[in-house]
């Protein structure tokens, strides 16, 4: 209770709720603006961590992270664009009602479902993480190992369902991380005889680089690109009472899906949202109406996407296991904070957790506030030409980038992700995989050499331990079900008739 | 680019940084040590799976179906960008961020084809100045070069 206390007395400090605000309105509008996305807001945010607290630090990245993911909706409703890939179910339903002069409602609808979404998953996950932490607490370096080599399986598997250019996408993110001082005896390893080199990649750099700046080399190397300049104005209007209650059940049952799907590792916003909107289709009264302006399959997209933020930090807080690239970088942020999210964060910075799901919530509040109050802004925001977006997000990128360390190398580096990721983007491989494998790589070297240094290099003993090895079967599954989904595919394609 | 072409690219390029990283590995004189203590013992199971994963994109390329193209970059803007992006980051630690951003704010957005004088000027003055301030004043990072209080100094 009194850690309750102490995290509402902190939440209510001037600073936190500037960040709070700022973090949550910076978050809806690059979510509203296409193709910027929540990956793109939290790492442009990643450099400004280094000065914050960790209380300032975690509030300004859980206000971009959920408003950027109810942000998608907006230019989703009123252009018939996602603004993030979350929200690409929402345009089936949104953008009808807009066209019918709903736009205000069926904006009142996003901002209420995703809401609920937020707060369902943000009960969920404080019930569940200390659970989860407390079975984490049983895990010793073999166990991490597994559960480190289970989180990558399941990245793998959901990359565009291509385990090849996955797979190597995600040796090429582990690969990265062993550049530089060996975590176990010092020495320094594949640095190329450069001083710089030797001290490792930088985070930021590299997740800058290869998801801000690939971004803007990819979108000015498409033809097309701006705004429509007719947008349509639209004032906010709530929905009535009457009408939630009688929608509660799509709304608990999207916010469910939401945060389960958010929990596994891998699957993410998007997955949800169109799985919880294929759900309501089938089971609603009024799936006739789907994809004529029908608010019930708007709520189902929205309240999974906004599900899926909270449910995302549970592996990523009790097990330090991220469920998305986005949750990956929080991750990152965190141990820049000194904080090690895993079991230990719940036994030695409990008050920190405490605060982490007060100000969860409370960020789900200000999003709705700032969804409803900030409506109007966006149809002029989203007139924004976009070279000047581009130009103002590359000045973003240098300073946030050279500031971190007053480093020239690490803009290097940032160029360098920057060129790389274009590439990969170019041949379709997945940048997910490389950065959580990234993020993760320093704890499963670690986990897998200590493993061996207790078995006295038998890997083989591995395999006898009892969680360990649930972990290596499920990743033998998570790993072998796209190969067998894609040969039935075949098989059925193949089929006369 | 087309899947067979992209994979054929993607598992060359692989291949290569596999070689690369391997010949950084050989000579070191780590691999006397006990083989979890050995600090390429590692890296080098991650080369070995990545070559494995490369040779099976290279393989599929020459054997699996097409796939639909991605449509063709602006090869010319896009190398303009990448060498303007350069030569920013070059003058960002040389002459500092006021006036780098000042120059390739700008630059950029005409660039990329926005071609209002008035607006570009606003825009870029208003958002490097507001970015700065943040940075020096609201979260104490001093930017790199002079700033506006050495500006101001002057008068």
């Amino acid at each position: 209770m009194d850690s309750i206390l102490a995290a509402l007395q902190t939440v209510a400090s001037p600073s936190i709720l500037f960040f709070m605000v700022a973090g949550t309105a910076a978050g809806i509008v690059i979510g509203a603006m296409p193709g910027l996305g929540s990956v793109l807001a939290i790492t442009l945010a990643l450099p400004l961590t280094f000065v914050l607290g960790p209380e300032a630090s975690i509030t300004l990245l859980l206000g971009l992270y959920c408003g950027s993911v109810f942000g998608g909706s907006i230019s989703a409703i009123l252009i018939n664009t996602p603004g993030t890939p979350q929200a690409a179910a929402t345009l089936f339903d949104g953008y009808p009602m807009m066209k019918k002069g709903k736009g205000g409602l069926a904006l009142g609808w996003a901002t209420t479902a995703s809401l609920i979404g937020g707060l369902v998953s943000t009960a969920v996950l404080v019930l569940a993480a200390p659970l989860l932490a407390r079975l984490g607490l049983m895990f010793g370096p073999v166990e991490y190992f597994a559960l480190g080599l289970f989180a990558l399986t399941c990245v793998i598997s959901v990359a565009n369902e291509d385990l090849l250019r996955g797979g190597a996408a995600c040796f090429l993110g582990l690969l990265a991380a062993t550049i530089g001082q060996d975590p176990l005896t010092g020495d320094i390893r594949l640095a190329f005889g450069s001083f710089e080199l030797a001290a490792g990649i930088g985070l930021v750099p590299f997740l800058v680089g290869l998801f801000a700046l690939s971004e803007v080399f990819w979108r000015v190397s498409e033809r097309q690109s701006g705004m429509p300049d007719d947008l349509p104005k639209s004032a906010f209007e709530f929905p009535r009472a009457v009408e939630l209650l009688q929608r509660w059940k799509v709304i608990v049952k999207s916010s469910i899906i939401g945060t389960w799907t958010g929990i596994l590792p891998g699957v993410g916003a998007t997955a949800a949202s169109m799985v919880s909107y294929a759900e309501a289709k089938r089971t609603s009264p009024n799936r006739d109406k789907f994809g004529t302006g029908e608010p019930d399959g708007l709520i189902a997209s929205e309240a999974a996407n906004n599900g899926v933020t909270a449910g995302a930090l549970v592996p990523t807080l009790s097990l330090g296991i991220p469920g998305d690239p986005i949750t990956a970088v929080m991750l990152g942020a965190l141990v820049i904070q000194g904080i090690t999210p895993g079991p230990r964060l719940f036994v030695d910075n409990g008050d920190l957790v405490t605060f982490i799901f007060v100000a969860l919530f409370f960020v789900n509040i200000a999003m709705y506030v700032l969804g409803a109050m900030l409506c109007p802004v966006f149809s002029r925001i989203l007139r924004m030409p976009e070279p000047l977006l581009l130009s103002g997000v590359l000045v973003l990128i240098a300073i946030g980038t050279f500031t971190v360390n007053y480093n020239p190398f690490d803009l290097v580096v940032a160029l360098a992700a920057g060129a790389a990721g274009f590439f990969l983007r170019l041949g379709r491989f997945p940048l997910a995989p490389i950065v959580i494998g990234f993020v993760l790589g320093p704890m499963i070297e670690q986990s897998f050499r200590q493993g061996m240094i207790l078995n006295d290099g038998n890997v083989l003993a591995f395999f006898t331990q009892p969680i360990a090895l649930a972990l290596f079967v499920l990743t033998a599954v998570f790993v072998a079900l796209p190969i067998l989904r894609a040969r039935s595919e075949k098989r059925a394609r193949s089929m006369p008739g | 680019m087309p899947r067979s072409i992209s994979d054929l690219i993607g598992g060359g390029a692989f291949l290569g940084v596999s070689a690369l990283l391997y010949a950084q590995t050989v000579g070191t004189g780590f691999s006397d040590a006990e083989i979890a203590r050995d600090p390429v013992f590692y890296p080098r199971l991650l080369m070995a799976l990545l070559t494995l994963v490369s040779i099976g994109l290279v393989v599929r390329s020459l054997v699996g179906k097409q796939e639909r193209p991605q449509p063709t970059p602006v090869w010319w803007r896009l190398l303009a960008v990448v060498l303007l992006t350069a030569a920013y980051f070059l003058l960002f630690d040389v002459v500092g961020f006021l006036v780098a951003s000042l120059v390739a704010m700008p630059a950029l957005t005409v660039l990329l084809g926005y071609r209002r004088p008035l607006v570009i000027a606003l825009v870029t003055v208003i958002f490097v100045v507001a970015t700065w301030y943040c940075f020096a004043e609201v979260f104490v990072i001093r930017p790199p070069g002079f700033g506006l209080d050495d500006l101001f100094g002057w008068f």
